[in-house]
């Protein structure tokens, strides 16, 4: 690389792969060889589009869940915050230095469609970072309905959405124990994670649904996956108008199976992906090419990834998504260039300032995934209050204006490039740069 | 709560010394009506259940489909000879027997299904059941008809109830160092043009200028429902401040565990009945203006579930406190707990529309018309009357 390449900026297609498909462009400094000027965009996300070969975090010594407890017990709350906080400084780090950053948004996007969520249960601190780690990651490029099943069956998701506890009436533990059907998890499998809430079932199949999935629990005082006979509900189903006469936790198997591969699956995540990617409200072409990727590659999460990167409408130089609090302090700490600098608590007090705790969605919808939802007076206020905060304490080595081109190339406009120039101070001019409409969005 | 140790370098000193205001003082451009009425709307998040908060302890079939968590008459609060309060709203009893709180029973949005989402975007948009049918809320629609009322949302975000065309703002509370003001104008220019940022911004510095006198308190954490009240207390009492708010509760969503006297649900009440007693406390000098309404997106299933919770359901309870309100009633069209008197036979079945109560209150609190509520803040909605008598003439 010669002094002059090093400052040479991106063209719009490398600074899109990188914006908006990835977490956010890196100083070129820090850009492996691939990702420097000069790299083909499109073959750089294409390269992304299968399974990790190893899988990240590894290294990290994170504890599988399988070590863990699925319930109060077990933990001090103070050691399952403890080891939420080490989940997610991890989490962070892989995120903040990805090269691959398409896959990682991937990750993230999965993770988000099959929300765990802390809130209503502090118990799950330990869990969640397991859940994504051992649920999630293997099977963003592998097949939806594998990931559907590795997510239903997570320990952490069967105690999020209740199923763990949930007992069949006519089951031998619901008649001698007096406890019964909790319907929570089977109607948010349906409305959140398949068929969407228009996808056309009823409450009927919801009962239908969650009496095969009973006895999906886990092991009392660990938590690792465990089929029950005694909690499952015996007998056949009639589902979605069809009978599931199978035995025990093949029963709920067979029936995750026909949602995985239902059309309706296939148009509402489709609709979720084009609405990451394109827009707030997504262009129906998107939506049905995508959703026919789905259908003729039966839930091939590579190839729709990789219908993702051909579709034309995703490479227009506008930027039409606000980023969200999380991806802006993610893009924001890839852009300043050295996580170092940044102390690893303060990673998740930002995250808590701007209004995004990971794993703290307020409800198993997730979080929300349109601007209107995140641009909230207060919450821009929070922004500038943070970028504020993070230009004051760390110091960047480029001067901002060099900076915002060589992160943004031609998709940051002349006007803030000189309104960042003209700054009073390298401070200013690095609060400018990232609270800058450009830099908001992706 | 993870956020008490290693505070040093990022938030270094900020919290210890309480710093929370800036020297930036926007020009505040507006004066609200002084005297215009208070307006504070509470959106319980989840599914509030209704059967355990003003319990039909008179219906015999009550306590069998509630079993382990019913409520016995010995636990809980009087209010007539049929229905008792939870225990958990002393507040509330009191005010209800003082004249100042009204309370509805077996009520619900026009939605029927059981969706969370699709229920919470009807609650909000005030369409006739339809989640995607308007793409504003019905309390925006409400503000924008007068020239200058301004909501609230309490909060980063602004709820879909309060979005739309009409002047709305939002606040948290920011515990980091306020950028200064040279920062904060040449960020103000450099968003001129953009219909996202621009608005937002301008908002805010609106409303933080807003705090300035009195100041507004950090709460301890979501919960805090002391300092929650406090702040909106601070913010809509200042001169030009907002009239309306939402407040936005969420944790209402019990399928397991519930409690009867004690426990989740029993704590979850306590929380709200303490925020109306600060709020009824902060607002006392304005009390007679000062209206306050509970509701959620729908009811729970009657009868207790496999896990001694309850699942997602229909018609459920809501209520209106404050010195405006013509209290000390309970309003409902009681539908009966026998199998074939539950809604679909399994939930409590809606008698009264939840839009039928908001009509009544923003008729007679805001004082808009019949012919607004009817066909601009709640659409096609000629036929569910305003409820009457709710606030005092």
């Amino acid at each position: 690389m010669t002094k002059m390449a090093a400052t040479m900026s991106l063209d719009v297609s490398q600074s899109i792969a990188l914006n908006r498909f990835g977490l956010g462009a890196r100083p070129d400094s820090l850009r492996p060889d691939s990702l420097r000027v000069g790299f083909d965009a499109k073959q750089w996300l294409r390269d992304q589009c299968r399974p990790y070969s190893t899988q990240p975090l590894i290294r990290a010594g994170l504890p599988a869940s399988a070590t863990l407890s699925p319930r109060r017990k077990g933990k001090s709350g103070k050691e399952r915050r403890a080891l939420y906080h080490r989940e997610m400084i991890a989490r962070y780090h892989q995120q903040i230095e990805a090269e691959d950053g398409f896959r990682e948004r991937m990750v993230r996007f999965w993770s988000n469609h099959f929300t765990v969520s802390w809130l209503p249960m502090p118990p799950l601190l330990s869990l969640v970072g397991a859940f994504e780690r051992e649920a999630i990651r293997p099977h963003v490029m592998g097949k939806f309905e594998d990931l559907l099943l590795a997510a239903t069956r997570h320990p952490a998701m069967l105690v999020y959405l209740n199923n763990r506890t949930s007992i069949g009436p006519n089951a031998r533990a619901g008649r001698v124990r007096k406890k019964g059907l909790n319907e929570n998890h089977a109607r948010e499998i349906m409305e959140l994670h398949t068929l969407g809430v228009d996808g056309g079932y009823s409450q009927e199949d919801v009962i239908a649904l969650a009496k095969m999935l009973t006895g999906w629990t886990t092991e009392k005082d660990r938590a690792v996956f465990r089929f029950e006979p005694r909690m499952h509900e015996p007998g056949t189903q009639t589902f979605m108008g069809k009978r599931y006469s199978q035995n025990g936790a093949l029963q709920g198997q067979a029936a995750l199976l026909d949602l995985a591969r239902h059309p309706a699956t296939a148009q509402f995540i489709a609709t979720k992906l084009a609405r990451h990617f394109e827009q707030d409200d997504p262009s129906p072409s998107l939506v049905a090419h995508l959703r026919n990727v789905f259908l003729s590659s039966q839930g091939n999460l590579a190839e729709l990834s990789a219908a993702l990167i051909e579709a034309p409408s995703l490479w227009q130089p506008n930027l039409r998504k606000f980023k969200t609090p999380e991806e802006l302090l993610i893009s924001a700490l890839r852009a300043v260039g050295s996580l170092n600098k940044m102390p690893d608590e303060a990673l998740l007090q930002s995250a808590k300032l701007l209004g995004q705790m990971p794993f703290y969605a307020p409800s198993p919808q997730g979080w929300p995934d349109r601007a209107e939802q995140w641009v909230g007076p207060a919450a821009v206020k929070a922004r500038l209050d943070w970028a504020n905060r993070l230009a004051e304490t760390i110091p960047v080595a480029m001067a901002p204006s060099a900076l915002a081109q060589n992160l943004m190339g031609p998709l940051v406009s002349a006007r803030t490039i000189r309104a960042i120039g003209n700054a009073e101070n390298p401070r200013q001019a690095l609060t400018l740069l990232l609270m800058s409409p450009e830099f908001q969005r992706r | 709560m993870m956020m008490k140790t290693n505070r040093r370098y990022f938030l270094s000193g900020l919290l210890a010394s309480g710093a929370v205001a800036g020297g930036f003082a926007p020009k505040v451009s507006f004066a609200r009506v002084a005297g215009a009425p208070f307006f504070i709307l509470l959106n319980l998040r989840g599914g509030m259940d209704g059967l355990h908060g003003v319990v039909p302890v008179g219906d015999p079939n009550y306590e069998p489909l509630r079993k382990k968590i019913a409520l016995r008459k010995d636990q809980t609060l009087a209010l007539d000879g049929f229905f008792r309060l939870h225990p958990s709203f002393s507040f509330l009893h009191q005010s209800f027997q003082a004249g100042e709180a009204r309370l509805f029973h077996a009520i619900a949005s026009p939605y029927r299904e059981r969706s969370h989402f699709d229920a919470q975007a009807v609650l909000d948009n005030g369409s006739n059941g339809d989640p995607d049918g308007l793409r504003d809320g019905w309390l925006n629609r409400a503000l924008r008809t007068f020239p200058n009322y301004q909501g609230l949302a309490v909060g980063q975000t602004v709820p879909l109830i309060l979005r739309g065309a009409g002047d709305v703002t939002s606040w948290a509370p920011s515990i980091l160092p306020q950028p200064d003001q040279a920062t904060i104008e040449r960020l103000s220019r450099l968003y001129f043009g953009d219909g996202l940022l621009a608005p937002a911004l301008e908002k805010a510095l609106e409303t933080e200028a807003l705090t300035e006198g009195e100041g507004t308190k950090n709460p301890r954490n979501e919960r805090d429902s002391g300092a929650i009240a406090e702040n909106v207390a601070a913010l809509m009492r200042a001169d030009g401040g907002p009239n309306i708010a939402v407040i936005e509760i969420e944790r209402w969503d019990t399928h397991a565990f519930q409690g009867a006297e004690t426990g989740q649900l029993a704590t979850q009440f306590s929380r709200l009945d303490e925020l109306l007693k600060i709020l009824a406390n902060k607002f006392s000098a304005d009390w007679s203006r000062t209206c306050i309404m509970a509701i959620t997106e729908f009811g729970r299933t009657a009868a207790v579930n496999g896990n001694d919770g309850t699942d997602h359901g229909t018609g459920t309870m809501a209520m209106v406190l404050g010195g405006a309100v013509n209290g000390g009633k309970i309003v409902t069209d009681w539908p009966g707990l026998r199998k074939q008197d539950l809604y679909e036979q399994r939930d409590l079945r809606p008698t009264l529309d939840l839009r039928a109560l908001a009509k009544g209150v923003l008729g007679d609190h805001l004082h808009l018309s019949r012919k607004d509520l009817d066909e601009n803040i709640f659409p096609e909605s000629s036929a569910v009357k305003p409820l009457k008598d709710i606030i005092k003439a």
